[in-house]
């Protein structure tokens, strides 16, 4: 391989993972290692009280009471996000509150086809290739076409590549084409952005425009992970340039919004449970206090203590 | 805050790590392209670096070529060879389909619907 094809084909990967692995196991345990003053947990749901207050079967995980129900609302702000369902924007003129869910749409349309799109890229990295990530690639391919104007060896489009790509293009045009979101878009929201999108176009360009050798780019994955990268590959610019968005993005999920994927997990307003009337929350900050008792009390204040009780006030609290 | 740490630990080392545990698991870390049969012919009908990228194009074309166009000739672009269209075609030097054709489309994920229909070496060889 030339110079430029190791740097961006074995040294950057490989630096990148380095850095996406230290950058989020550090940030990992510096978050397990934060101090909780209060239980600020989020509900929308009656909390458990008394038994004579009814709750309906939803209510146990819009204000979960128990570990296992706590669990069950994180799994559905996982996988459904069930939190951006219950979005709403203000209409002015009206003063109501109105559904918004186009953002719960696309988002969870591209968290789910990113989760697909990994699996399927499984087959570069597991050798041999489970059974698993072929069928969600079949499953996923499921539209086979055949058009003589367009690339030959297209067999199947792949659905979730091009949701991955629309869900994208949403995100981005939410922020520039919104008034709202465009006054609180910041820079690292555009980047986290574009990186993906470079990502995306660049598959997409080799799935479906400009093939690559996928033997050569499986064997310098099994290279890759055996820690003995192969130095006879000719690999195309294009998968070059792939790989380099991903390293970039890899390198860059440390320190970005990207890390939400694992703060979601440290959420104190998701990963506690609703019970401060039943379990008192003990918050670490607080310094050990001294307690006073009665006779130390006594000791100090003994001369106005003596004058209230020679007035007839009872001044010695009773025994408990 | 022990049990969301514990969560992303095992997502992180089940999904990040995954592939390295199960291809060591498996004794298949770092496997490189396996070794294909030997075909049997001196030449295939267009270069064989082309030909392993460039097969499935070719395979389609054919197959455009003979069921719908109804050509049954084809002359190599890099020898000028007249060729039969035909899998049989492809038989005559690549005998079997074990061997040859699942090797690399097993190491990359690849599989091709050719065999839903067409017949391959080894059914031949079993109701010959």
């Amino acid at each position: 391989m030339s110079f430029l094809g190791t740097l961006v084909g074995v040294v950057i990967p490989y630096v990148a993972a380095f850095i996406f692995v230290v950058g989020v196991l550090y940030r990992v345990f510096q978050w397990s290692k934060c101090a909780v003053p209060f239980n600020i947990t989020t509900t929308s749901g009656q909390q458990y009280s008394l038994p004579w207050l009814n709750r309906t079967f939803m209510d146990r995980f819009d204000s979960p009471y128990t570990g296992w129900e706590t669990a069950v609302r994180m799994l559905m702000e996982v996988f459904l996000f069930r939190s951006l369902w219950k979005n709403v924007r203000y209409e002015l003129p009206g003063q109501t509150a109105v559904s918004t869910k186009w953002l719960w749409l696309f988002g969870l349309m591209f968290h789910w086809s990113l989760l697909t799109v990994l699996i399927r890229h499984f087959r570069f990295f597991l050798e041999p290739v489970p059974w698993f990530v072929t069928a969600i690639t079949r499953l996923d391919g499921f539209i086979e076409v055949h058009l003589s104007w367009f690339q030959p060896h297209v067999v199947n489009i792949m659905v979730t590549g091009l949701l991955l790509l629309i869900a994208l293009l949403y995100l981005l045009i939410r922020r520039i084409a919104f008034p709202k979101e465009r006054t609180f878009s910041l820079p690292s929201d555009y980047i986290a952005l574009f990186l993906l999108l470079g990502v995306v176009v660049t598959g997409l360009l080799m799935r479906y425009v400009i093939p690559v050798n996928v033997t050569e780019v499986k064997m310098l994955a099994q290279g890759l992970l055996a820690f003995n990268p192969p130095s006879n590959l000719d690999l195309h610019w294009l998968f070059m340039l792939h790989l380099l968005f991903v390293s970039t993005l890899l390198a860059y999920f440390p320190f970005s919004k990207l890390m939400h994927s694992a703060g979601i997990f440290f959420s104190p307003t998701r990963n506690m449970p609703n019970n401060p009337r039943a379990k008192r929350h003990i918050n670490p900050w607080n310094y050990p206090v001294k307690g006073v008792d009665w006779d130390e009390f006594y000791e100090n204040f003994k001369d106005d203590l003596d004058e209230l009780e020679n007035m007839g006030y009872v001044v010695k609290p009773e025994e408990v | 805050m022990r049990a969301p740490l514990i969560a992303v630990l095992l997502i992180f080392i089940g999904f990040f790590f995954f592939p390295y545990f199960y291809n060591t698991a498996v004794g298949q870390l770092g496997a490189s392209l396996p070794e294909l049969q030997k075909p049997l012919g001196e030449q295939c009908i267009e270069d064989p670096n082309w030909m392993s990228e460039n097969h499935m194009v070719l395979l389609k074309d054919w197959r455009d070529n003979v069921i719908r166009k109804g050509i049954r000739t084809y002359i190599s672009d890099t020898y000028g060879t007249e060729y039969n269209i035909s899998t049989y075609t492809c038989f005559e030097c690549h005998t079997s389909k074990a061997e040859f054709c699942d090797k690399c489309h097993a190491y990359t994920g690849v599989k091709p619907n050719c065999w839903d229909c067409h017949v391959y070496p080894e059914l031949l060889e079993q109701y010959k």
